[in-house]
C-alpha cells in the first residue's frame, strides 16, 4: 500500500508541468511551458521552460459552427478519457499543428470572457482544481480548428474525446 | 524597468510604422461619379452587366470582440484597444482592396475569369485545372497556393513587364484577355479607385430611391453635393466613423473613356473578371499576405484568424452586378439576405421563408413575386439616420438570423450522431410499440390513455406530413438531403455520421411508422370522445400547419413528462445538470419526431447556406439593390418583352387572334413530369410535353403561349404531382395532415382535413393530377383549364394578373438616365437653380452651364483636379473665374474660342491656362 501511495506521488511529481497561453502586444500566441522537473518537457525545451508559437487558427475569431460548438459543448459532448502518457503532448508540439483553447480564449465569441458557466465547462474536463485547463485541438489541412485530442489539467495530460452513443445515460440497451 | 523598456520600444515601432504605413498604402481619395437612373426593365438590363461602383460593408463585431477579449486577456484599457483595433480592421480591409486594386490596373496582377466555361475568352490552363479540381465548398489547396505564387510576384519591387514575365511561368495568361490594360482608361487619368465613408445614404445615391429624376431630383443632388461633408467622409476619417459595429464605404472604379464602345465592350467582358479576382485576392490576402503585417499592426495575427467572408461584403451601387447572372440555387440564396434589410424583419420573421423549419426555397420567392418594385427604396435606407444604422440593422438580423440556423444545426447534427447510432429505426419501432402498449405494431386493442392518443396522433401526423410516400409536401423537397454535401462541409469536425447517412435513417424510420399508422384501426384507437390537444404538436408544424395561431406546448410536455421518468438517451451531464437542454429524447416517441425536426433543420439550412455561410472563402456580392438580377437570368423576367413587343406588334396582334380561338382547354400536359421538375412553358411546348389539341400546330400553340402569357413562357414552374382528379382547384391546400383530398384508400385510413378533426375519406380518383405551380401556397383568382378527355390539367396563377399589370405599365421598355453630380451642383451654382430647359441635358449625363467657356473651364477643371465648381465670377470668351470647392482662392481659366465662319457664332472654347492659387496646387489629380 505505501508502495503505491509513494508511486503515485513520484507520478504526480513528475508529471508537475505547467501550460499557460500568452499573447504577445503584436498578438501573436505562445504557449509556455514550465516544466517543473518534467523529464518530457525538459528534453522538449532543452531547459525548466520555454515557449513556442501556436500558429493562426484560420476562422477562430469567429462565431463559426465549430467554434461555437467546442465552447458550447466543452465537458459535454467533449469529455475527458484516459490519462496519457506525457509524450503525447509533445508529439503534438512537435507537428506544430495544434490549436488550443481554454476558458479565457479570445475565440470565444459565443459567451462572455471567462464567465464562470463556460469556466466550469471546461474545468468538467479535469478532476482536480485546475483553474484554466487547456484543451488542446488538431488543426486540420485548411488552418482551421480540428479533432480534439487531449487537456492539459495541473495533474496530468488527459485524452479528451467526442462523446458517442455508448456514452450516454439511457434507460435501453444501446445497439 | 526592462518591461518599461519594451512597451516604449513597442509604441515607439508602432509609431513608426503607422506612420510609414499611410504613405506605403492609403486609403484612396474620393471623387462623385455619374448616377445611373434605370427603370425596372433597365435595372434588368443591367444586372447582366458587372459594376463600377460598389459598397464595401464592414461588419467587424468579430473583430472587436476578439480585440476587447484580448485586451481583458492581457490587463488592457479595453475600450481604447478595441477602439484602435476596430480603426485598424477597416483600415486593413479598405486598403487592400486598394492594393488590389492598384496591382490589377498596373497589370502586375493578372484578371482571374469569372467563369472558366465562356468559349471566346482564353481561360488560363492552370487555373481552368485547379477550378475543375477544387470541389465547390471545400477548402481548395491548390488554389490557395497558386494564388500565393501570383501575389509573391506582384509585389516584388519589378516593372511590369518583368512581373509579367514571371506571372507567365505561372500560368499561361494572354494579354488581352487577362489583363486590365492601363489604356483602358482615360488618358492621363491615374486609374485609381476612389473611396469613400459613407456616413448616410442623401440624394446622391438618388439612383436607389427614383427612376427618371425631375426637377426636384436634380436641386436635391445639387444641395446634396454642396454639403457632402455631412454624407461622405475620408476612408481613413475614422474619428468620423463613430459606430463601433459597422462601416459602410463607397468605392468607385475610375471612369473609362466615354464614347468609345470598344472600351465598354471590354469593361463588359473583364468587369466580371476584375470583381472575380478582387474577391479572390481580398480573402487570400486578408488571411496570409506579408501586407497584412504592416496594414493591420499591430492586430495582424489576430486578424488574419477572422472570418473575413463573414464580416466583409461587397454590393454593386446600383443595377449592375458583380458577378456573371447565373440561376442557380446558390445566387438564389444569397439574394434572399435583401430580407434582412428590411424594417419590419424582426416582426416579420415568424413569416419568412429563409426562418422557416420548412421552407420553400429561395426560388419561390422568384415566382411569387416576379415583378417586384424597384429603385424605391425597397430596402428602406430613408428609413435610417445614417448608413451605418442601416447597416447595423441590415447585419444584425443576418447575424442573429445565421446564429438562429446554427443553433437549430448543431441540435440536428448532435440528434443524427446520437440517435442514429444508439437505437436503430428497428429498435425505435419496438420501443414505439412498447409506449403505445402494442397498439402501433402488435395489433392490439388497448385502450389508449389520451395522452398516448394524443402522443401517437403527432407522431403520425408530423411524420404523415413530412414523408408520407404520397401525401407529403415537402418529401420531395427533403430528398435534396440525399446529395447535399453542405452540412458535411460546414460541420466535418463535429458530425458523427453524414447528412445522408441521417436522411437514410429519417426515410427508414419514416416509412416504418407511415406504414405503421397507415395500419391502425384509426377509429378503435381515436375514438369519438378523443380530442385532439393540438398544442402538443412540435414547434415546426403548428407554424407550417395551424400558421402559429397557438403556441406549441411540446417543450412543456417534455418537461412535465422529465418530472415523473427518466429521459430514453440524455448526455451524461444531465445527471448533473437535470437541465432538459441535456436531454437527447425523453421518449420514443420525442426521439423520433425530433428526428423529424433534425431533419427539417439540415434541410433548412441546407436551402439557404448560400445566404449565411461562405465555404469557398470569397467574399460575397449579393445584388442588393436589383432583384431583377435573378429574376432575369432564371428567366422570370424578361426585360426585353416589351420592347420587342411592340417591335413586332404583328405578332401580338397575330398571338391575340390566336389565343382567343384557342379557349379553353387547349393546353394539356403529359402526365409523365416529374414532381419538383423545374422547366418553363416554352420548354414544355418544345419538349412536346405540352399537349394541345390537334386540330391547332404546334407553331400556332406556341405563338399563342408566347403572345398570353408573355416572359411567363420562361418562367420556372414547379411540377406537382397530387392524386386528386376530384378537386382539381384546392390541391395543395395544406391544411391538415394529408394534401387535401387526395385518397385512393379504403376505410381506416390517415385522412384528415384538419388536424384537430377527421374526416371521412373522399371517393376514390384513379388519375393523377398534374399541375404546374408557380405559386404553391398563395394560390388565389385560379384559373384553370379543364378537359375531361385528356386528364391532366393546367392551372395558371396569380403571377399571371400581376405580370399583366406590371407590363401595363411604362416600366418595362428598358430606360435610362445619367446625371453627374457635379454637372447638377454647377448648374445651380451658375443660375440659382436648376433651370427647368436644362433638366433633359442633365439627365442625359450632359452639363447645362448654356456657355461654351464655362463648359469648358469645367471640363478642364475635372480633368485636372476632384472636385467641382462652386461659383462663376466672370465668363467670357477670354476668360472664365471660378470658385472651387476644394480651393480657398478664385481660380482663372484663360480661353480662347473658335467661330464659325458663316455666322461668326462660337463655335467651341479652349481652356489655354489655369492661373490657380499657390496652396491649391495640391489638389491635383
Amino acid at each position: 500500500m505505501k508502495f503505491i501511495i509513494f508511486t503515485l506521488l513520484i507520478f504526480q511529481s513528475a508529471f508537475a508541468l505547467d501550460i499557460e497561453t500568452k499573447w504577445t502586444p503584436d498578438t501573436k500566441k505562445y504557449l509556455h511551458l514550465t516544466c517543473n522537473g518534467n523529464s518530457e518537457c525538459e528534453k522538449f525545451c532543452d531547459g525548466n521552460y520555454c515557449k513556442m508559437q501556436e500558429r493562426v487558427c484560420k476562422n477562430c475569431v469567429s462565431s463559426s459552427i465549430e467554434m461555437t460548438y467546442a465552447f458550447q459543448e466543452m465537458g459535454r459532448s467533449y469529455i475527458r478519457g484516459e490519462r496519457l502518457d506525457d509524450y503525447f503532448i509533445f508529439d503534438l508540439f512537435y507537428t506544430r499543428r495544434f490549436i488550443t483553447l481554454t476558458s479565457r480564449s479570445i475565440y470565444n465569441l459565443i459567451e462572455r470572457f471567462d464567465s464562470l458557466s463556460l469556466r466550469r465547462r471546461f474545468q468538467a474536463l479535469c478532476n482536480d482544481d485546475t483553474k484554466y485547463p487547456v484543451v488542446f485541438f488538431k488543426q486540420n489541412e485548411a488552418g482551421k480548428l480540428g479533432e480534439v485530442q487531449a487537456v492539459w489539467c495541473e495533474d496530468g495530460i488527459y485524452e479528451v474525446n467526442q462523446l458517442e452513443f455508448h456514452d450516454l445515460d439511457t434507460t435501453i440497451p444501446l445497439t | 524597468m526592462v518591461v518599461k523598456l519594451k512597451q516604449l520600444i513597442f509604441i515607439t515601432t508602432l509609431f513608426l510604422i503607422l506612420g510609414t504605413s499611410a504613405n506605403e498604402f492609403s486609403t484612396p481619395q474620393f471623387d462623385l461619379h455619374e448616377l445611373e437612373f434605370s427603370n425596372r426593365a433597365k435595372c434588368a438590363v443591367e444586372s447582366g452587366k458587372p459594376t463600377k461602383s460598389a459598397f464595401l460593408m464592414v461588419s467587424n463585431v468579430d473583430a472587436a470582440k476578439a480585440i476587447y477579449r484580448l485586451a481583458k486577456f492581457q490587463g488592457e484599457d479595453a475600450g481604447e484597444m478595441t477602439k484602435r483595433g476596430i480603426n485598424r480592421f477597416r483600415f486593413s480591409v479598405v486598403s487592400l482592396v486598394n492594393l488590389i486594386h492598384d496591382t490589377l490596373t498596373s497589370k502586375h496582377l493578372p484578371l482571374l475569369p469569372a467563369d472558366i466555361t465562356i468559349a471566346d475568352k482564353h481561360i488560363p490552363s492552370r487555373y481552368k485545372s485547379i477550378m475543375n479540381t477544387c470541389r465547390q465548398g471545400e477548402y481548395c489547396e491548390q488554389l490557395d497556393d497558386y494564388l500565393a505564387d501570383l501575389w509573391e510576384i506582384a509585389n516584388k519591387n519589378w516593372n511590369a513587364e518583368t512581373k509579367k514575365a514571371y506571372l507567365s511561368k505561372i500560368d499561361n495568361f494572354h494579354s488581352r484577355d487577362n489583363y486590365l490594360n492601363s489604356n483602358d482608361y482615360k488618358r492621363n487619368t491615374k486609374p485609381a479607385m476612389t473611396c469613400a465613408y459613407l456616413k448616410r445614404f442623401s440624394p446622391l445615391q438618388a439612383h436607389l430611391f427614383g427612376t427618371k429624376p425631375d426637377k426636384f431630383a436634380l436641386d436635391s443632388i445639387a444641395d446634396a453635393v454642396k454639403n457632402q461633408s455631412e454624407k461622405y467622409a475620408n476612408c481613413d476619417d475614422f474619428d468620423a466613423q463613430e459606430n463601433l459595429q459597422v462601416a459602410a464605404y463607397e468605392i468607385n472604379l475610375p471612369n473609362l473613356k466615354k464614347g468609345n464602345i470598344f472600351i465598354e465592350e471590354k469593361w463588359l467582358k473583364k468587369g466580371f473578371d476584375y470583381w472575380h479576382t478582387m474577391k479572390l485576392f481580398l480573402s487570400f490576402a486578408f488571411r496570409k499576405a506579408p501586407e497584412m503585417d504592416r496594414l493591420a499592426f499591430p492586430f495582424g495575427n489576430l486578424f488574419r484568424g477572422i472570418n473575413l467572408e463573414e464580416s466583409v461584403m461587397l454590393v454593386p451601387n446600383g443595377c449592375r452586378s458583380m458577378a456573371p447572372a447565373k440561376c442557380d440555387g446558390d445566387r438564389l440564396a444569397l439574394n434572399s439576405i435583401r430580407e434582412f434589410a428590411k424594417k419590419d424583419f424582426a416582426s416579420n420573421a415568424g413569416k419568412l421563408d429563409i426562418l422557416s423549419e420548412t421552407p420553400v426555397g429561395p426560388d419561390d420567392a422568384l415566382v411569387e413575386d416576379m415583378i417586384p418594385s424597384v429603385n424605391i427604396d425597397e430596402l428602406e435606407l430613408a428609413d435610417h439616420r445614417t448608413t451605418s444604422a442601416w447597416l447595423e440593422k441590415f447585419s444584425g438580423n443576418l447575424s442573429s438570423s445565421r446564429a438562429l440556423l446554427k443553433k437549430r444545426l448543431i441540435k440536428a447534427i448532435n440528434h443524427f450522431s446520437f440517435v442514429s447510432k444508439a437505437i436503430s429505426a428497428d429498435d425505435l419501432m419496438r420501443k414505439l410499440d412498447e409506449q403505445f402498449d402494442g397498439v402501433l405494431l402488435s395489433g392490439k386493442r388497448t385502450q389508449l390513455s389520451a395522452r398516448q392518443q394524443n402522443e401517437l396522433y403527432y407522431l403520425c401526423g408530423e411524420f404523415s406530413f413530412s414523408q408520407h410516400e404520397k401525401w407529403s409536401f415537402i418529401r420531395g423537397n427533403l430528398e435534396i438531403l440525399q446529395k447535399a454535401k453542405f452540412v458535411d462541409d460546414l460541420a466535418s469536425q463535429i458530425a458523427q455520421v453524414t447528412t445522408n447517412e441521417s436522411f437514410n435513417y429519417f426515410m427508414s424510420l419514416g416509412d416504418k411508422i407511415n406504414q405503421a399508422c397507415y395500419n391502425l384501426r384509426q377509429h378503435d384507437v381515436w375514438n369519438d370522445e378523443f380530442e385532439l390537444n393540438r398544442e402538443g404538436f412540435m414547434p415546426w408544424y403548428t407554424k407550417k400547419i395551424y400558421e402559429n395561431k397557438f403556441r406549441s406546448k411540446h417543450g412543456d410536455n417534455i418537461r412535465d413528462y422529465l418530472r415523473s421518468n427518466q429521459p430514453l438517451l440524455a448526455f451524461p451531464s444531465y445527471e448533473r445538470s437535470g437541465s432538459v437542454d441535456d436531454v437527447i429524447c425523453a421518449h420514443s416517441s420525442d426521439c423520433a419526431r425530433k428526428t423529424v425536426e433534425a431533419t427539417l433543420a439540415l434541410y433548412s439550412a441546407t436551402q439557404y447556406a448560400s445566404t449565411f455561410w461562405s465555404l469557398e472563402e470569397k467574399i460575397k456580392s449579393p445584388d442588393l439593390f436589383n432583384p431583377y438580377a435573378e429574376r432575369t437570368a432564371c428567366k422570370v423576367y424578361d426585360p426585353w418583352f416589351k420592347t420587342r413587343s411592340l417591335l413586332f406588334g404583328f405578332l401580338w396582334d397575330m398571338g391575340q387572334a390566336a389565343a382567343s380561338a384557342f379557349v379553353p382547354g387547349m393546353i394539356y400536359t403529359k402526365a409523365d413530369l416529374q414532381p419538383k421538375m423545374v422547366t418553363s412553358f416554352k420548354q414544355l411546348v418544345s419538349d412536346g410535353k405540352l399537349q394541345y389539341d390537334t386540330q391547332y400546330t404546334k407553331q400556332s400553340v406556341m405563338m399563342s403561349v408566347s403572345a398570353d402569357f408573355g416572359p411567363l413562357t420562361g418562367a420556372p414552374c414547379a411540377v406537382s404531382i397530387n392524386r386528386s382528379a376530384n378537386n382539381p382547384l384546392a390541391p395543395l391546400r395544406f391544411t391538415g395532415i394529408t394534401a387535401g383530398a387526395c385518397s385512393t384508400r379504403e376505410n381506416h385510413e390517415l385522412n384528415v382535413q384538419s388536424a384537430s378533426d377527421i374526416g371521412p375519406n373522399k371517393g376514390s380518383g384513379s388519375s393523377e393530377c398534374v399541375a404546374c405551380f408557380l405559386n404553391f401556397e398563395s394560390v388565389s383568382g385560379a384559373v384553370a383549364y379543364h378537359t375531361s378527355n385528356v386528364g391532366p390539367t393546367f392551372f395558371i396563377f396569380r403571377g399571371l394578373y400581376n405580370l399583366y399589370q406590371g407590363l401595363k405599365d411604362p416600366h418595362n421598355i428598358p430606360r435610362s438616365w445619367n446625371v453627374h453630380p457635379y454637372d447638377a451642383a454647377e448648374t445651380k451654382a451658375r443660375f440659382g437653380e436648376i433651370p427647368k430647359n436644362c433638366i433633359r441635358k442633365l439627365i442625359k449625363g450632359e452639363s447645362c452651364l448654356q456657355s461654351t467657356c464655362a463648359s469648358a473651364a469645367s471640363d478642364y477643371l475635372r480633368e485636372k483636379m476632384h472636385g467641382y465648381i462652386t461659383g462663376f465670377t466672370k465668363i467670357s470668351n477670354n476668360s472664365v473665374k471660378v470658385w472651387h470647392s476644394l480651393c480657398n482662392g478664385q481660380i482663372e481659366l484663360i480661353t480662347s474660342v473658335s467661330r464659325d465662319h458663316d455666322s461668326n457664332e462660337v463655335k467651341s472654347c479652349r481652356v489655354r491656362k489655369m492661373l490657380i492659387p499657390r496652396n491649391c496646387m495640391g489638389n491635383y489629380k
